[in-house]
């Protein structure tokens, strides 16, 4: 099995729609995540970006969701087709998670080691013993002081960025092959956040770790992404390694959302927001579904939705247009008519 | 690791359920409704080495006595001693809160979890049946429960377990219903746990404390109901004392010997007061850990 895998991406979502009701989160999305890979999707609130995620460890309750085409296919096998037996058996032993907001997800009446050993004991391959021995090699490997004594503690008797370390540290305890995390460091305040990051960088090396990282965060995925998904309005809308999307993004939408992320040492460019909101998902427009606030749209954006092509090596862009054709200005933001 | 600097001694102890002991004995209700339970359940479980008296012993020449040395609450219309019908019935009323709202809580919250988790068409046919439950008036129900199955203690017993499953599988429904969507719920599922086991774990953990005060308050209505079944003798049947019993029979005395329904009445009073006062205290004893956490952050 393993032969037959070998080359092949470790996670391949293939033309994947999410839909809640008439809603459509995620439309069609295919992308692939290599063995030890950081691939970064980015994206505003609403753009499906966790919606996306959630769908790869199915999390979403169907209905009201459901999954009206597309593949998740991980080591080989789609997902969206286990029963739920076996996809719970994927769930946080193969595939594991990270949730945004850890004082939300950390269950406030359980002690810290029942959480984490909780992981382990779920997947029934250790017993009390070996778990609380797992747990504690979770907890101190994501920097936790004392971790012994960390057990008997509760959730709210910790910061918030330990909280989130004990989220990492139950992630990580049955040594997932891919991490999801879904804007780990979004609650958390600065100092933390990059703390919380550089803590990511590092269990992702020392145990060769393959993760999604989701966020609305340019400057983290700057440091931890090799490549970076794009996503608007439910629209995979860029794609390519994390470098060349920064430098040459080949879609406006990426060029507003870089213009709209502070970048340290740079007082020169003022920041400039995306004026307008998301298009509605419910009855999106024909067009482009960035046109209505791009302000480089013409006719077409509006008549015709793009296909995401291939605009350079390994750089897919969903965008009629050229980049020399781009609009570009440097001044505080108009509304587009 | 600026984060990672302090963490703060547990007050007190370890264990969550020893520091909810702790805050509700420093309630002076909590203190005073703990061992006043504490001494009903010790009459009822040490009845027999209490009681002065046999409480079925009928003394023909010892009838409507007021309180004496002899007998220290008087004796009742056949001379049977009020202190050990009074210690006797105690039993009675234990065995309401025991096993009614013992079995009212387990099936109550264990369906009304189910309910509000699973949704959709169970949670239709499930709350349907207890929105049927409930339209009914609750001595009503029991009346008709314990008329359809015969007057007895067990069948009393019965009749209050299932006027009161609805209400608490509401209550369970309502929690599930919003715990459901809580982020730690999701990431239960995002390690694997299957469905069962987040009923039984996480959700049935954090349904435990408004359970167990909302059991407090129903308790007292459930004594009350076997009461006025035991009243209308319908509960427990003579010559087993029961309060409502007593208070029944003494009432037919009440011109000539008014403690006979004033002493189980008072009885009765008291022990839903202390219910009442345990309920008010534990809601506050459990509530403390939030206001903590508030505190915290």
């Amino acid at each position: 099995m393993t032969a037959a895998l070998a080359g092949r991406p470790l996670l391949e979502v293939r033309d994947l729609t999410v839909r809640f009701g008439p809603l459509t989160a995620v439309n069609a999305v295919s992308f692939s995540v290599e063995r030890g890979e950081t691939v970064g999707i980015v994206g505003e609130s609403g753009s499906g970006k966790t919606a996306l995620a959630h769908a790869v460890m199915r999390l979403h309750d169907t209905p009201p969701a459901s999954y009206p085409s597309g593949e998740v296919i991980f080591e080989g096998r789609d997902l969206l087709r286990l029963d739920e037996r076996d996809m719970r058996a994927v769930r946080g032993a193969d595939i594991a998670m990270i949730f945004q907001d850890p004082m939300a997800s950390l269950n406030p009446v359980f002690t810290i080691g029942d959480q984490v050993a909780e992981a382990v004991l779920t997947h029934g391959r250790d017993g009390k013993e070996g778990a609380r021995r797992r747990t504690v090699d979770a907890l101190a490997e994501t920097g936790l002081p004392d971790p012994e004594r960390l057990l008997d503690k509760y959730p709210h008797e910790l910061s918030g960025g330990m909280q989130q370390r004990v989220m990492i540290a139950m992630a990580l305890v049955m040594r997932p092959t891919l991490l999801i995390a879904d804007e780990p460091t979004t609650a958390l305040d600065v100092t933390i956040q990059a703390q919380v990051l550089s803590l990511l960088d590092d269990l992702r090396r020392r145990h060769d770790m393959t993760v999604l990282f989701i966020t609305h965060d340019l400057g983290a995925l700057a440091r931890l992404a090799d490549r970076v998904l794009v996503m608007y309005a439910g629209h995979a809308v860029e794609l390519g390694a994390a470098q060349t999307v920064y430098r040459a993004p080949r879609m406006p939408y990426t060029v507003d959302l870089l213009a709209a992320t502070p970048r340290p040492g740079d007082r020169a460019h003022p920041l400039r927001p995306i004026p307008g909101a998301m298009p509605d998902l419910i009855n999106p427009p024909r067009g482009c579904p960035f046109a209505p606030r791009c302000r480089s749209a013409r006719d077409i954006c509006h008549r015709t939705k793009p296909a995401l092509e291939q605009k350079a090596d390994g750089h897919w862009a969903r965008c009629h247009l050229e980049p020399d054709e781009f609009v570009r200005s440097e001044s505080p933001a108009e509304m587009p008519a | 690791m600026t984060d990672t600097a302090g963490v703060e001694p547990t007050a007190g102890g370890r264990s969550e359920t020893w520091r909810a002991w702790r805050r509700l004995l420093a309630n002076p209700f909590g203190l005073i409704s703990v061992i006043g339970l504490g001494i009903l359940v010790l009459a009822a479980l040490f009845a027999p080495i209490l009681a002065p008296y046999d409480p079925t012993a009928i003394n023909l020449r010892a009838i409507l006595q007021p309180p004496s040395a002899a007998h220290w609450l008087g004796t009742d219309e056949i001379g049977r001693d009020m202190l050990s019908r009074l210690i006797y019935a105690t039993r009675v009323a234990v065995l309401v809160v025991v096993i009614s709202i013992g079995v009212s809580i387990v099936i109550g919250t264990l369906i009304g979890m189910i309910s509000g988790y699973v949704g959709g068409w169970v949670d239709s046919v499930i709350m349907r049946i207890t929105d049927g439950l409930l339209a009914f008036p609750t001595l009503i129900l029991a009346l008709g429960i314990v008329a359809a199955l015969g007057p007895s203690l067990w069948n009393a017993l019965i009749a209050i377990a299932i006027i009161n499953v609805p209400n608490f599988a509401r209550l369970a429904r309502g929690e599930a219903m919003v715990l459901r969507k809580a982020e730690f719920v999701q990431a239960s599922r995002a390690i694997g746990m299957p469905t069962w086991q987040i009923l039984l774990g996480p959700i049935r953990r954090h349904l435990t404390a408004t359970v167990l005060v909302y059991a407090t308050l129903k308790a007292s209505v459930a004594i009350i109901t076997e009461a006025s079944l035991s009243f209308l003798g319908l509960g427990a049947q003579p010559p087993t004392p029961t309060w409502g019993g007593m208070i029944a029979t003494g009432l037919a005395q009440m011109n000539r010997a008014w403690w006979l329904a004033f002493i189980p009445g008072m009885a009765l009073f008291i022990t839903v007061l202390l219910l009442n006062f345990c309920g008010d205290a534990l809601r506050d004893a459990l509530d403390t850990k939030l206001s903590d956490r508030e505190r915290d952050s």
